[in-house]
């Protein structure tokens, strides 16, 4: 699973059924501490995430075992919100 | 399935239950010419497979599932076969 | 599966209910010669592993397995700790053993006392392959 930021929300009014009303999430990846990397994703919310927030995301068919995600067309999922992480290297 | 070389063995005490008595081996993804392509993988062994012998690696959990013979088992690598020769077309 | 070295602690109270007492791990994927590949990702477990060992964990839904019939939206969950692991022919052992003594220091919290036996994984990261043994 991946640490990301929320850096945005996604709006799409023409969607799969499945998804309507979902709220879908502009995320960046951040490395342990915090530092922005790699591509931004759109990844469905279940934990009711805002900008700014660090946040944890599943991707790939576990996205689909989230709750209130069984059966739909996604392949990333905001599961988790970040209180903090420790890294100890 | 992708073409990877053994290159070594790891030994595990404390692991999920399903894993008891498999082997667990160090493969390295190589291209049809042998050349090391991407990240050491672990899979486990289910056809007798042993350091620098060149294998055939299932990437897909249920199948690798499959290779262990144990249900729920969380794995996503086995090694399926051991392989003998490739033949590649040289390209145009 | 790949080798992975924990190297910290996620912790996040909101979250998928499913989630509820297990424990997330920052994870950093390594290669046969214990370098780190890649980026680090966070990984459930389901072993009792803790900061600084070496383990391995396997990516995907099989991720979730270990706490069936719970549906865990998980996709890399540590599965084993390692003891060692070789590299090169047979009996090469590029990760020997260690007593727990010399690597004790390293264990966190609590977790030491039941995951006596694996103290030798704290040292694979220490030492060094013989270069004969490796391919």
């Amino acid at each position: 699973m991946l640490l990301a930021r929320i850096v945005g929300t996604v709006v799409a009014t023409r969607k799969d059924p499945r998804l309507v009303s979902n709220k879908l999430l502009l995320a960046r990846p951040v490395d342990p501490r915090g530092k922005a990397e790699g591509n931004y994703l759109v990844a469905v919310d279940t934990v009711d995430a805002g900008v700014g927030e660090t946040v944890l995301i599943v991707s790939g068919s576990s996205a689909r075992m989230a709750s209130g995600m069984k059966d739909c067309p996604v392949d990333a999922v905001v599961v988790g919100i970040i209180d903090h992480v420790d890294v100890q290297e | 399935m992708i073409l990877a070389r053994v290159v070594g063995q790891v030994v595990s005490t404390m692991k999920r239950p399903q894993f008891e008595g498999a082997k667990l081996l160090l493969v390295q993804p190589e291209t049809p010419s042998g050349e090391a392509r991407g990240a050491t993988l672990m899979a486990i062994d289910s056809v007798g497979a042993g350091v620098s012998e060149r294998v055939i690696v299932v990437l897909e959990g249920r199948a690798a599932g499959e290779a262990l013979g144990r249900r729920l088992s969380p794995v996503d690598a086995a090694i399926v076969g051991i392989v003998d020769h490739v033949d590649v077309e040289p390209e145009q | 599966m790949q080798l992975a070295r924990v190297i910290g602690d996620v912790v996040a109270t909101r979250k998928d209910p499913s989630f509820g007492g297990i424990t997330l791990l920052l994870v950093q994927p390594l290669g046969a010669d214990g370098e780190a590949v890649g980026r680090p990702l966070v990984a459930v477990d389901s072993v009792g592993a803790g900061a600084g060992e070496h383990v391995f964990f396997v990516r995907g839904k099989e991720a979730s397995f270990p706490f069936h019939p719970v549906e865990v939206p998980a996709d890399a969950g540590i599965v084993g700790i390692v003891d060692h692991w070789t590299t090169g022919e047979r009996d090469a052992v590029v990760r020997p053993s260690r007593r727990a003594g010399q690597t004790a220091e390293r264990s966190v919290g609590g977790r030491a006392k039941r995951r006596a036996g694996t103290e030798a994984v704290r040292s694979a990261g220490t030492s060094v392959p013989a270069s004969g043994d490796r391919r």
